[in-house]
C-alpha cells in the first residue's frame, strides 16, 4: 500500500493505493499518529483501496477517535465493496461517509 | 339404552383383567336373575292356567311374585348400575340366595334345582373365597328351610307325607322331622355339598387359568413391544432425509426400504466419504428375525467405516467380509452391492458380492450389471472380491435395489422378476429418481394385491447429473502474521485460476486473512515455527477453503459477535473479524480432529 498525503492549512488527505489488510494497517497507523499533530479536518481518500480487512478497520476506527477529539474526518471515494464491509460491521454508521 | 347395547356393554377402558370379568360376571349374574323372573312369570301363568294341584294358590302367587319382584329388581339393580360397583357382585349374590331361600321354603321339592344356582352363579367370579362364603350361606338357609318348612310349606314332600300316614290326628313336630332329616334335608344337603365343592374348585381354577393366560399375554405384548422397537431401530438406522445433500447438486439420490411383516435384514446407505466421493451400499442378510437386522446393523457400520478408511475397495471389502466372518457364530451370511462413485468425473468403482445385478440407465438404454465379484459376504474368510469400474455420463442412472423387488410374488405364485423391472425402469426413464422409487413401489403392491409381502423391499436410485469440475490447490505456510501476504498471493492467484471473480476473491481474502491472522497470533502466539495448511476448492460452483493448524485447539466462531451499534467511543475492536468472516461467508465451520484445527469457509460463486 502507498500513502500520499495532502496537506492544506489544518486539513490533510491520506490517498491510499492498494491494500488495507493486517501486513499494511500498522503503516497506515503510524502515519496517522505522526501527521495528524494540528490536524482539525482528516479526509481518507479510499478511491484507489482495493481492500479492507479488519485490521484496517481497526486503523480507520482509531483514526476516528482521535480526530473526533481534534476535529473531524471524512471518508472519500468509497467503493461499493468496502461500503459493504463498513456496512455489515456498522462502521457506516459512525463514519463519515461522503 | 336398549337391552342389545346393554347386554354388549363395553369393558375395554378396564386394565385390570380381574376387575373386567368382576363386570362381565355381574353383567351376566343379571341376565340369570332376569332369567329367574321369567321362569316365575311362567309359573303364575301355569298358575292361573290350574296346571298346579296344589291347595294354598294363594300363597304360591304370593311366594312367586316375591321372587319375581327380588329377581327383576336384581336385574335393574345390574342394568341401572351397569354392574359398575364393587358392592353389585355381593348385593347380586344376596338376592339370589334370598330368591332360592324363599322357594325352598315354600316349595322345596319344586325349586330344589334351584339350589344350584348361587354356588353356580359364584364360581363365575373365579374368587375362592366368594363362592365359599355363598355356598355356605345357601347350604345354611337350606337346613332352616327344611326345619321350618313344616310351618310354611305349601306342597309336599310325598315321603313325609307316607311316614306320616295314620298319625295324621296326633302328629308331633319330630313326626315330621325324622322323615324330613333322613330322606330331604340329608341327600339335598349331600348333594348341594357337591355343587359347593365344585363351585369353589371351579372357581379356584378360573382364577388360575386367567392368570396365566394374561402372564402369557403380558409376555407376548413385551416381546411384540420389543419387536417394533428393532424394527423402528433397523429403519432409523438408514438415511431418510431427502434430498440428501442440499448442498451439492451435480447428482440426485433417493432410497426406501419396504420391511417385511417379519422384521428383516434389508439396508441400504449413502454417505460422502469425502468431498467427491460418495458411497452407495445395498445389502440383504440371509434369514429373517432379530439376528437378521442386528446382523444387517453390524454389515452397515462395517462397511461404511471400512470404504472411509480404505481408499481401495477390493481390500476395504476383503476386511468387511473377514470380520463379518469372525463374528458370525449362526452362519448368516450378507449379499451386498458397493460402489463408490467419482462425483468429479463420474468414475463408478462397485462390488458385488451376490447380490441382485443392478440396473445401469445409459444413452437411452439400460441394461443389468452383471459383473460377479464373489461370493456373498460373511460366508468364507480370506477372500478376494474383484471391483469393476466404468464410467459415469451425465444423466446416466444407477438403480440398485435388493430380491424383495424382484421377488415380489403375486397370487398366481408368478415372480415380478427383472424383465418387469427393466421395462418399468425404461417406462419411467425421465422421471425424477424419487418418482421412480415411489412409483414402483405402488406397482409392486398392486402386483403382489392381496399376497403379503413376504421379504423386505429396498431399492436406490441415483442419477448422476453433471460432473462436479472440482479444482483443489493446497499449500503450507509459516503461521506468521507477516507472511500472510504469501498467503493472499496464494488465495488470489488459485482462485483466480479458477475463474472465480474479483469480488469473491476479495471477499474470501478477507476471510483468511482474519483466520490465518488469528493462528498466527493466538494460535502460536507469536512463535515463527507454526504452520498452517490452506487448502482451496472449487466445485460445484462453490468455494472452499480450509485451514489447518496444529496450534491449541481453539474454536473462533464459538465468542459472542461484538456489539456493533455502540458510539465511536465504546466501540470495541475485538471480534470484528470473525464478525467479517461469519457474514462474509455463506457456511463456516470448526473442527477439531487428531490435534488439528480445521476451519472451513464455503462461499458460493455468483
Amino acid at each position: 500500500m502507498t500513502i500520499e498525503k495532502k496537506f492544506n492549512d489544518d486539513s490533510l488527505v491520506l490517498v491510499l493505493t492498494g491494500r488495507l489488510d493486517t501486513t499494511t494497517a500498522p503503516d497506515l497507523e503510524k502515519e496517522i499518529q505522526d501527521s495528524t499533530r494540528g490536524v482539525k479536518k482528516l479526509t481518507l481518500d479510499f478511491k484507489n483501496l482495493e481492500y479492507i480487512s479488519s485490521a484496517g478497520l481497526r486503523v480507520v476506527l482509531g483514526a476516528q477517535k482521535l480526530m473526533s477529539k481534534q476535529g473531524e474526518m471524512n471518508l472519500v471515494n468509497v467503493s461499493d465493496a468496502i461500503k459493504d464491509i463498513f456496512e455489515m460491521t456498522g462502521f457506516s454508521e459512525i463514519l463519515n461517509i461522503e | 339404552m336398549s337391552l342389545k347395547e346393554w347386554i354388549k356393554w363395553d369393558y375395554s377402558d378396564i386394565s385390570d383383567p380381574n376387575y373386567r370379568n368382576e363386570l362381565k360376571a355381574n353383567r351376566e349374574l343379571g341376565i340369570i336373575l332376569f332369567l329367574v323372573c321369567i321362569v316365575d312369570i311362567i309359573c303364575i301363568i301355569l298358575g292361573v292356567a290350574d296346571v298346579f294341584k296344589i291347595d294354598k294358590k294363594t300363597e304360591l302367587y304370593i311366594l312367586v311374585g316375591l321372587t319375581a319382584f327380588f329377581a327383576f329388581s336384581g336385574f335393574l339393580f345390574t342394568f341401572l348400575t351397569k354392574g359398575r360397583q364393587k358392592y353389585v357382585k355381593f348385593a347380586l349374590l344376596f338376592d339370589l340366595v334370598l330368591i332360592v331361600f324363599l322357594s325352598n321354603l315354600f316349595v322345596p321339592t319344586y325349586s330344589v334345582l334351584f339350589l344350584a344356582l348361587p354356588p353356580v352363579c359364584a364360581a363365575r367370579y373365579a374368587d375362592k373365597k366368594i363362592s365359599i362364603y355363598t355356598s355356605v350361606t345357601t347350604a345354611v338357609l337350606l337346613i332352616i328351610t327344611g326345619f321350618v318348612g313344616y310351618y310354611t310349606n305349601i306342597e309336599y314332600d310325598w315321603n313325609i307325607i307316607r311316614g306320616l300316614v295314620g298319625k295324621i290326628d296326633q302328629l308331633t313336630y319330630w313326626d315330621y322331622t325324622r322323615p324330613l332329616l333322613t330322606y330331604s334335608i340329608t341327600i339335598k344337603f349331600l348333594i348341594f355339598c357337591i355343587f359347593a365343592f365344585m363351585s369353589v374348585l371351579s372357581a379356584v381354577r378360573t382364577k388360575q387359568f386367567t392368570t396365566e393366560a394374561t402372564e402369557t399375554i403380558v409376555k407376548e405384548e413385551r416381546i411384540n413391544g420389543e419387536l417394533n422397537l428393532a424394527r423402528e431401530l433397523q429403519e432409523q438406522m438408514l438415511p431418510r432425509q431427502f434430498p440428501a445433500f442440499p448442498s451439492i447438486n451435480n447428482f440426485e439420490i433417493y432410497a426406501d426400504m419396504v420391511p417385511a411383516k417379519e422384521i428383516g435384514g434389508d439396508m441400504y446407505d449413502f454417505f460422502l466419504i469425502d468431498d467427491q466421493h460418495l458411497g452407495i451400499v445395498a445389502a440383504d442378510v440371509s434369514g429373517k428375525g432379530v439376528p437378521a437386522s442386528l446382523f444387517m446393523g453390524m454389515t452397515k457400520i462395517l462397511i461404511k467405516n471400512m470404504l472411509v478408511e480404505e481408499k481401495n475397495m477390493e481390500v476395504a471389502i476383503a476386511k468387511v467380509n473377514d470380520m463379518l466372518v469372525a463374528d458370525n457364530p449362526i452362519d448368516l451370511f450378507v449379499t451386498a452391492w458397493v460402489g463408490v462413485v467419482d462425483l468429479n468425473n463420474g468414475q463408478l468403482t462397485y462390488i458385488n458380492a451376490g447380490h441382485n445385478p443392478p440396473l445401469l440407465k445409459h444413452n437411452g438404454e439400460i441394461h443389468y450389471l452383471k459383473d460377479k465379484s464373489g461370493i456373498a459376504l460373511g460366508y468364507v474368510s480370506k477372500r478376494m472380491y474383484k471391483q469393476n469400474i466404468l464410467m459415469l455420463s451425465p444423466n446416466d442412472r444407477l438403480f440398485v435395489y435388493t430380491d424383495g423387488v424382484t421377488e415380489a410374488t403375486n397370487i398366481n405364485g408368478q415372480l415380478y422378476g427383472e424383465v418387469r423391472l427393466k421395462d418399468y425402469l425404461l417406462a419411467h426413464m425421465d422421471d425424477k429418481d424419487d418418482v421412480v422409487v415411489k412409483e414402483l413401489l405402488n406397482e409392486l403392491n398392486k402386483f403382489q394385491k392381496d399376497c403379503e409381502q413376504f421379504d423386505d423391499i429396498t431399492m436406490i436410485s441415483f442419477t448422476f447429473l453433471q460432473k462436479m469440475n472440482r479444482k483443489n490447490a493446497k499449500k503450507e505456510f509459516v503461521a506468521t502474521v507477516n507472511n500472510f501476504s504469501s498467503v493472499s498471493e496464494f488465495i488470489e492467484e488459485t482462485l483466480d485460476s479458477f475463474e472465480v471473480p474479483l469480488k469473491v476473491i476479495n471477499q474470501m481474502n478477507i476471510a483468511v486473512e482474519e483466520i490465518f491472522t488469528n493462528i498466527a497470533k493466538y494460535g502460536f502466539a507469536g512463535q515463527t515455527n507454526g504452520k498452517a495448511t490452506i487448502d482451496i476448492t472449487l466445485a460445484d460452483n462453490t468455494v472452499t477453503i480450509r485451514t489447518f493448524d496444529n496450534s491449541p485447539m481453539f474454536n473462533p466462531f464459538n465468542k459472542k459477535d461484538p456489539d456493533i451499534s455502540l458510539g465511536v467511543e465504546d466501540r470495541p475492536i475485538g471480534g470484528l473479524g470473525i464478525l467479517m468472516v461469519k457474514k462474509l461467508m455463506d457456511a463456516v465451520d470448526y473442527q477439531y480432529e487428531n490435534n488439528t484445527n480445521i476451519i472451513t469457509l464455503v462461499k458460493k460463486v455468483g
